[in-house]
């Protein structure tokens, strides 16, 4: 408590319990108070009229004035919200900034442009039919104290919340507490919460949202979560909608029930373009999303549809991201060709370096990843993707949801493939956990319209068709991959394809696939220099090998562990694939007649049988580093790139 | 002489126990005068042309064009008029250290206590200043 002692007062200052006076003026359901420190003179003006702070009152308005000992909180307004009615109390330092008018439950505070000072709004209370719209120019926090708000008969907006600042909004959903927003079904309300500046979540509350109209919730302008759990339950549109970045930091987003896109962030000025990543975010206005911690829920079933879905790139570095699909593909008639929906998707760059994600998408044509850039996978990101989807064919008039022809005879147009990760640019590897599994036809595993390199890190896929695959070269030089394709290539490069080091397992389907393939028919070539392989299927005819030593063992058992030897020492335990009384276990056929290849640096020796233990990886299908007891000698016979 | 004041400030603070802050509401007519009424259960109602304060002490109704303003006070009435024989209430001022480093400004004297820490500050309000003690 302060006093104030001048030199002509200070005899009448007052010590002990002191207690602050507040004058309450209340107008309508509005109280405004006063601290009697700040009040100063109040000034009366024709006798009909009262100023307070520069606040001006006509006398007529006002219902009530008392002294009390209420405490005032500079800079904070709170709502307080009734079945019909809305009880608003007004900190007197900011009376004078703003205007507040009401309709029963429905609030309308419009912030003058002299307001310099950011004010706190808390809203709390329930209201079946009700809404808080707040404009103005300066920044604001709106603190949301278990609040349950549906606006059923719009007056001011359809949003339940609608913040017509375009600032800084920093919505604090108080810890503790739960709150649910509900926008009107009827209106022009982008959201059932809409801010159109940027908005920055904030503390450990809950908060419920359904958007009843359009997107659950929109932002004119960026957004960030700190710790916030948002559920949006429903949303006609997306789930979230913003735009020039979307930023989680730490708490929890679960969307679901949504009509369109889990997350979707635009770039809000779309004539200027992008400014990419800026220093500290920055006046950036990329369209980025970035996830750092925390963790999102997405499950989205409408035909298309992205859990995530970005303007520009997506960066994960950290957090749980779980994003299932169920949407099949559609003819879209602007850009007049098939879309597909897709557990990520970015318009630009990808990058993943930390994190755990876990992306299913079931739908005709689904994808696990859908980057329009580059893709980059380090360090300690896990990423697990499974397709299920058959192949999607649409021309505008017919579709075919399990399409069965051959593609490579109709417009790309025409068709989306539901393969695991699909990146436009180039993908590198450098780290981290990749485990892929397609079950639709042309579900390649991973794929770039560019190029692959693989340099640290396990991958393991699974695929109907491709497993890896690159439109043009495809280098291994570290890590650990298992490319299995029960119908075409373990690992295809439609350039040259280099395996120079790592740990590779690739299995083919049967003959004319093979496990490891290059464009041979494009003068382009395998060139083998180093790492240890496993090739069920054989290697690509004319593959320059160096650096060590190739073998072929023409017989072998399927279902069977096995252990890989370089020069005596134990390289690798892998389990060989089921073979069916078709021939084989990897295609339609003729799997039984399939080579199995194998490459150390040494000279390799196989075991067959062996009692297989250590680190298992490749999905379950191999041990690295391993152990193997027991197990009867395989005879290898050296190997000839002439071909099989 | 002003040392003296404020060693008597001193002293009475210690000495002076009240229940508030601002005791008082300190109502100025047209004339000048002043009315200083305990804010203790105070309540203001207009009711057509006049005003009716009502608190502990009865009730005191005053005709709304006969006022000019109303302000808290720490006294019954002196200290507005006192105060403003030094520093213009209402002005916006600036505050300073005693070492003359300027702290900030502020609408009005009271909203600059309102804020500041406590301690010893020169105000001024442009024409005229004063040094302040803040408890």
């Amino acid at each position: 408590m302060k006093r104030i002692v001048g030199l002509v007062m200070s005899a009448l200052a007052v010590s002990g319990m002191l207690s602050a006076q507040t004058l309450n003026v209340q107008v309508g359901n509005v109280k405004y108070l006063f601290s009697a420190s700040q009040a100063g003179k109040m000034t009366y003006q024709n006798g009909d009229s009262l100023f307070i702070m520069h606040k001006g009152f006509a006398l007529s308005e006002i219902g009530q004035m008392y002294v009390d000992e209420t405490a005032v909180t500079d800079n904070t307004v709170s709502v307080v919200f009734g079945s019909n009615r809305a009880d608003l109390t007004v900190a007197g330092n900011v009376a004078r900034y703003l205007t507040i008018t009401q309709s029963g439950a429905h609030v309308n505070i419009a912030q003058s442009n002299d307001l310099a000072e950011e004010i706190t709004y808390t809203l709390s209370g329930t209201s079946a039919d009700g809404e808080f719209y707040l404009s103005g120019n300066y920044k604001a926090t709106v603190e949301l104290n278990g609040l349950t708000l549906t606006n059923a008969t719009p007056v001011y907006s359809g949003a339940a919340v609608h913040v017509q600042n375009s600032k800084r909004i920093k919505v604090k959903v108080l810890t503790g507490t739960t709150n649910t927003l509900r926008d009107a079904t009827t209106g022009s309300q982008k959201g059932a919460l809409y801010i159109k500046g940027h908005a920055e979540f904030a503390q450990k509350g809950t908060l419920n949202v359904y958007g009843n109209l359009k997107h659950g919730i929109k932002t004119g302008e960026y957004m960030t979560v700190k710790n916030t759990t948002i559920n949006v339950l429903s949303a006609v549109g997306d789930g979230i909608n913003c735009t020039q970045y979307f930023l989680i930091e730490s708490g929890t987003v679960n969307i679901g029930g949504v009509g369109d896109d889990g997350l979707q962030c635009d770039i809000d000025d779309s004539t200027t373009g992008s400014t990419g990543q800026t220093t500290d975010h920055e006046n950036e206005d990329s369209g980025n999303v970035y996830i750092q911690g925390g963790a999102l829920t997405i499950n989205v079933t409408a035909a298309a549809a992205k859990g995530i879905k970005a303007d520009g790139d997506i960066i994960i570095t950290g957090g749980i991201v779980n994003a299932t699909t169920s949407g099949i593909g559609k003819w879209d008639t602007d850009d007049l060709e098939t879309k597909a929906a897709a557990g990520l998707s970015s318009d630009g760059n990808m990058t993943v370096s930390g994190g755990s994600l876990t992306l299913v998408s079931t739908g005709s044509g689904g994808k696990g990843i859908k980057c329009d850039g580059a893709l980059v996978v380090s360090d300690s990101a896990i990423i697990t993707v499974s397709t299920t989807g058959g192949l999607f064919y649409s021309n505008g008039s017919t579709t075919n949801t399990n399409y069965t022809g051959n593609t490579d005879r109709i417009d790309n147009s025409y068709y989306s493939s539901p393969k695991g990760i699909k990146a436009t640019g180039p993908i590198t590897i450098s780290g981290g956990k990749i485990i892929v599994t397609t079950a639709g036809r042309n579900g390649e595993g991973i794929e770039s319209k560019s190029t692959m390199t693989v340099s640290g890190g396990e991958v393991a896929v699974t695929a109907y068709d491709d497993a890896l695959n690159a439109a043009s070269h495809l280098t291994i030089s570290g890590g650990m991959v298992y490319a299995r394709a029960t119908n075409n290539d373990g690992i295809d490069a439609n350039g040259n394809c280099y395996i120079q080091g790592g740990l590779v397992y690739a299995i083919g389907a049967s003959s004319p696939e093979v496990a490891i393939d290059a464009n041979t028919e494009g003068g382009y070539k395998l060139y083998v220099t180093g790492g240890t392989i496993v090739a069920v299927g054989g290697l690509e005819n004319g593959a320059s090998i160096s650096g060590g030593t190739c073998k072929q063992a023409s017989s072998w058992n399927g279902s069977t562990w096995h252990a890989l030897y370089d020069g005596g020492n134990l390289a690798f335990v892998f389990q060989t694939p089921a073979k069916t009384s078709s021939g084989g276990g990897h295609g339609p056929g003729g799997g039984g007649s399939q080579k199995l290849v194998v490459f150390t640096s040494s000279t390799p020796t196989l075991k067959s049988g062996v009692t297989a233990g250590g680190t298992g990886i490749f999905d379950g299908v191999g041990f690295y580093p391993a152990t193997a007891t027991g197990g009867s000698s395989v005879t290898l016979s050296n190997y000839s790139s002439s071909g099989w | 002489m002003k040392k003296g004041l404020l060693i008597a400030a001193l002293t009475l603070c210690l000495t002076t126990a009240k229940a508030y802050d601002y005791p008082f509401l300190v109502f100025v007519n047209t004339s000048g005068d002043t009315t200083a009424l305990s804010v203790s259960n105070l309540t203001l109602t207009v009711s057509g042309t006049s005003l009716s304060v009502t608190n502990n002490d009865g009730t005191v109704s005053f005709a709304l064009t006969d006022l000019v303003s109303m302000q808290f006070s720490t006294d019954d009435g002196q200290l507005a008029e006192s105060l403003e024989k030094v520093l213009n209430a209402d002005a916006p001022v600036q505050v300073y250290t005693l070492e003359g480093l300027p702290l900030g400004r502020f609408d009005n004297l009271l909203q600059a206590v309102g804020r500041l820490e406590k301690g010893l500050y020169v105000v001024s309000d442009g024409k005229n200043a004063q040094k302040i003690l803040v408890q």
